[in-house]
């Protein structure tokens, strides 16, 4: 199962551009053990973990060059205050994320999984714990963050697993996670965000209080940005919000200028409240998004 | 559209496309339709749609409905151009808008267009038609005084403009119904797709010399009146008669001359100057009245200074506008002799026992004194002719008896005017003449009285002599009677005795003999008189003959007894009608009429016959072979006067006209006449519609998107000032 979802959502194209980008939390800063590791927090010890295989872009000083000597293969050492990066993914599977028009290539959820997906990959690989919470209607299963390998089937199942239907709980949702998480971690949001009240912005800004580190994905459909439909149409909520009979050309102008309010309005949120905020349209490749996000680490 | 009238309806070439009005309602079907037809679509961002659908929907609404308005409109206008819709209107009729015509154009120019200035504007109106048309249009100008040479359809436009500058009044009447048939033989003869008849006149009853009602136009015919008020009478006085007759026999005596004028308006006319010119002077001049509709007389009383052919003419003066009908031209005809005729009851080839031997002598014209007389003798047989009114004058002298169509034809000529003397004999039956002539005898004959025979010689104491004349009576009224001195002495031998006369009979005695009984009796019959001699005009019963008294008596009874000079035998001459005058053998060569103005015409005579017509109202006077005193032939001399049948100006009632264009159902023959309507197309307009509303509908119907880009392009393209 878990195989065959590997295959579904991993590019290895997408992981050689990803495999030397390295991801830093911004928070650790402060307790960063000696060179990258460093950390802010005094007492704290630092026991080896793990050895994780030496990929390209690793700095060559971390190499274990002992067990070189024994086994011909490059080997890292993995420090045990280095995975004290929790990181969270939170996907929207409501009803709207289900669309895709005739200009985009996925779902915004498949691309949302997708672009999770290959992030819970790189970061367990890196030795972060990822866990995982699914909303739809209301907060679904919620995985626990680990750093396990085989974690990552548990989080591609719950990825897969998603309803696509039904309002969006992501209010609940943000609530459950700041009561649930780690205070410092990583916290991906994948959304439209199209259901966004004030509401969620108040939310986003007490996670931020909270020492949160919150990043919203939000990805569009190239559709929903320039409405680019022809003719009479009979515009359905995907979310059983009614529906509207117009001429999509007499509202075109007036509904990308909304689009594009609502979205400056999250944008000044998440820069007033220092949370990253990623928004593209399902066009962009996993791998730019990917490494869009890992640019800013 | 302007410049439709009011009432103007719209009519439509192919009415059937009408029925493509009910796609009109396709827009609506296909608005309802494309509702349901709406495409279905999922969208995640329905909330913004709806916060922009609010901003917008009332504005889109406006536009939806305005495009489907719009939809439905150019559909419809689309159907109705379809149809080819048009008006009528009576206004602009431009040459552009006419297929090739042909135009029968039929100017009154008969007397009665002399009226005012109705002629200068009938050519005027006429040139403005011909103006309008367009090069390859033809027309013709027809006038109803009569066919031209030049009648016939042409394009040459400015032949007939010259035409009609030469156009004036003609002085006859002419005929417009014979000229609007005219015209509507040479349009059936046409082979342009359009054809008009057009009238330009005053339309007068006297311009029709036939009946108007039974014309029948089978092209559209336009009537255009130059009268300011068509359906108005207009007021017209015309002299229509002027009779003449001489008071008295003498040649010094007066005449009598009455006018007759007719008021032909429907006003009353009052003191309208009534003038009489003799010559060139004006010798009379009276008032007149006339009620409407009604005739008056004028009599004027003249002495003539030389009693010889006269001109004269009788005016209305300053009347009314049409003048020609003011004027009567006559000749006043003194009586130049007597024309006596002789009845020879007891002719013989002995002159002096001959009965009418001592009258001829008596009357033997060429002598220098009063009126001549022209005697003509013949048996009782020549009474049965028909010219006795060729003669003033009947002598009776000696006549048996009449037969019954004799003594009708002598009464017919005493009451018409004619004179006779019935004189006495030995051949006159009492009793037939009481019979036959009793209407005419001034008392009824009873017989014979013979005092004593010529050789008797105590003749002298038997016989009986004239008594004294009655200077009361005409005959011996001026008796300055050469030798009337000796009428006493006259003796004689036998006369007639007469009977009393009926109660109601009114005779005069003019002369009676010494014993009482009457010599001479008058009696009045008609229009004549009749004298009975009671004795003898030979020398039979009397030596009357050959006293000194018997000439100037015997005179002055046939001239007292002749028919008043006057107008009865006068023969109207009418301008603008064939005149055809017999000459006999008056005329040997060629006849010589000179008119008023100079105008002459010469003639010769065909089968004794002049043929001529008459052009100028006014005297003609008659010359045989020269012209001079000599060869002037009083009688056939003759003034020609207007025809009256002009002077009726009264408007052909409306409903003549319009029967012109209908059979005797009242279905009109030929399509209703254009007039002065015209075809306004409206379908242009409706397409220009179509095309403005597709195009409004392509640009409020145009994707709201490709509108801002075009109108950004432009404010960019806008040149900045630098």
């Amino acid at each position: 199962m878990a195989e065959a979802l590997r295959q579904t959502y991993l590019d290895p194209a997408v992981l050689d551009q990803l495999g030397d980008m390295h991801v830093r939390a911004r928070q650790l800063a402060q307790g960063v053990i000696a060179g990258l590791h460093r950390s802010p927090q005094r007492g704290g010890s630092v026991e080896f973990s793990e050895y994780t295989e030496y990929s390209a872009g690793q700095e060559l000083r971390r190499v274990d060059w002992k067990v070189f000597g024994k086994s011909d293969k490059y080997y890292v050492k993995q420090y045990e205050d280095e995975t004290n990066l929790q990181t969270f993914l939170l996907l929207d599977g409501s009803g709207s994320m289900a669309f895709k028009s005739e200009l985009g290539p996925l779902t915004k959820l498949d691309h949302a999984r997708y672009v999770a997906a290959t992030l819970a990959y790189l970061l367990i690989r890196q030795g972060d714990a990822v866990g995982a919470l699914g909303f739809a209607e209301t907060p679904g299963a919620f995985l626990p963050a680990a750093a396990r390998t085989k974690h990552l089937d548990d989080i591609f199942y719950l990825l897969d697993n998603l309803p696509a239907q039904g309002p969006t709980a992501l209010d609940d949702s943000l609530r459950q996670i700041a009561e649930r998480a780690r205070r410092r971690s990583l916290i991906l949001i994948f959304s439209d965000m199209l259901d966004a009240t004030e509401h969620t912005e108040d939310l986003l800004r007490v996670l931020k209080s909270r020492k949160f580190d919150v990043v919203i994905f939000q990805g569009l459909d190239p559709a929903e940005l320039t409405l680019p439909f022809e003719g009479l149409s009979l515009f359905e909520g995907m979310e059983d919000d009614g529906e509207l009979l117009a001429d999509p050309d007499d509202l075109r102008d007036r509904y990308i200028e909304a689009m594009r309010a609502h979205n400056a309005r999250i944008a000044s949120v998440c820069a007033g409240a220092n949370i990253s905020y990623l928004s593209y349209d399902t066009t962009r490749p996993v791998e730019l998004v990917c490494q869009d996000f890992l640019r800013r680490r | 559209m302007s410049g439709l009238s009011e009432e103007a309806l719209m009519n439509f070439v192919q009415p059937l496309f009408l029925a493509g009005l009910l796609a009109a309602a396709l827009p609506i079907l296909i608005h309802l339709f494309n509702r349901r037809k709406a495409v279905t679509r999922p969208f995640p961002a329905l909330r913004l749609l709806q916060e922009s659908n609010e901003r917008t929907a009332r504005s889109v609404k406006v536009r939806q409905r305005v495009l489907l308005a719009l939809r439905v409109l150019a559909i419809a206008a689309l159907a109705i151009a379809l149809a080819k819709p048009f008006v009528l209107s009576q206004s602009g009729l431009t040459a552009e808008e006419r297929m090739p015509t042909a135009v029968a154009l039929v100017v009154e120019d008969g007397l009665a267009m002399d009226h005012g200035d109705w002629m200068d504007e009938a050519t005027a109106q006429a040139n403005d038609l011909v103006d309008d048309l367009r090069p390859w249009d033809q027309v013709a100008l027809l006038r109803s005084s009569g066919p031209t040479e030049a009648e016939r359809l042409t394009e040459d436009h400015s032949e007939v403009a010259r035409q009609l500058r030469e156009l004036q009044a003609s002085t006859s009447p002419g005929d417009l119904g014979d000229a609007i048939t005219r015209a509507s033989t040479l349009l059936a003869a046409s082979q342009l797709p359009n054809r008009r008849l057009i009238v330009v006149g005053a339309l007068t009853e006297g311009s029709f010399e036939t009946s108007p009602e039974d014309l029948e136009i089978a092209h559209p015919l336009e009537v255009i009146s130059v009268r300011e008020a068509p359906e108005r009478p207009t007021p017209n006085l015309a002299i229509t008669d002027v009779s003449y007759q001489q008071q008295g026999s003498s040649r010094e005596s007066a005449w009598t001359i009455t006018a007759t004028i007719a008021n032909l308006g429907d006003d009353d006319v009052d003191a309208v100057q009534a003038q009489l010119k003799v010559g060139e002077s004006v010798v009379g001049g009276q008032q007149v009245s006339v009620a409407a509709g009604q005739e008056s007389r004028v009599e004027f009383v003249h002495r003539l200074a030389d009693p010889t052919l006269t001109a004269a003419q009788i005016q209305l003066v300053d009347a009314d506008p049409l003048e020609g009908d003011n004027i009567w031209h006559f000749f006043i005809r003194p009586r130049e002799h007597v024309r006596a005729l002789l009845i020879n009851g007891s002719p013989s080839n002995i002159p002096y026992d001959d009965e009418l031997f001592f009258l001829t002598r008596a009357l033997r014209p060429g002598v220098a004194s009063e009126t001549a007389i022209a005697p003509t003798t013949g048996a009782p047989d020549r009474l049965e002719r028909n010219d006795l009114n060729t003669f003033d004058v009947v002598v009776l002298a000696n006549v048996s008896r009449l037969s019954a169509d004799q003594a009708t034809r002598l009464k017919a000529f005493v009451e018409q005017g004619g004179g006779l003397l019935i004189a006495m004999g030995d051949q006159v039956d009492p009793e037939a003449y009481n019979n036959q002539l009793a209407e005419l005898l001034p008392r009824p004959l009873r017989g014979l009285k013979r005092l004593a025979e010529r050789d008797d010689p105590d003749a002298p104491v038997k016989i009986t002599r004239l008594g004294p004349t009655r200077r009361q009576h005409p005959i011996f009224r001026v008796f300055s009677l050469p030798g009337g001195s000796t009428m006493q002495s006259v003796q004689v031998f036998s006369y007639m005795l007469l009977d009393p006369a009926p109660g109601d009979r009114q005779t005069t005695l003019a002369l009676s003999y010494q014993d009482d009984a009457p010599a001479l009796l008058e009696r009045q019959v008609g229009q004549g008189r009749v004298l009975l001699w009671t004795t003898t005009l030979d020398r039979d019963w009397t030596d009357f003959p050959v006293r000194t008294a018997y000439l100037p008596m015997m005179r002055r009874a046939l001239t007292h007894l002749a028919r008043r000079a006057g107008s009865a035998g006068d023969t109207q001459r009418v301008v603008g009608t064939d005149v055809e005058i017999e000459v006999g053998d008056l005329v040997n060569e060629r006849a010589i009429i000179s008119g008023p103005d100079a105008s002459r015409q010469v003639v010769e005579p065909v089968d004794g016959i002049i043929a001529l017509s008459v052009e100028t109202p006014g005297p003609h006077l008659f010359f045989a072979d020269e012209e001079s005193e000599a060869g002037l032939i009083t009688g056939l001399s003759f003034a020609a006067n207007l025809d009256r049948r002009a002077s009726r100006l009264t408007p052909l009632a409306p409903g003549v006209i319009e029967g012109w264009q209908t059979d005797e159902e009242g279905r009109p023959i030929a399509e209703s006449a254009p007039g002065q309507q015209r075809r306004v197309n409206l379908w242009s307009g409706l397409l220009f519609f179509v095309t403005m509303a597709l195009l409004l509908e392509s640009v409020l119907g145009a994707r709201r998107s490709v509108l801002v880009q075009v109108g950004r392009r432009i404010l960019r393209g806008r040149p900045t000032d630098a």
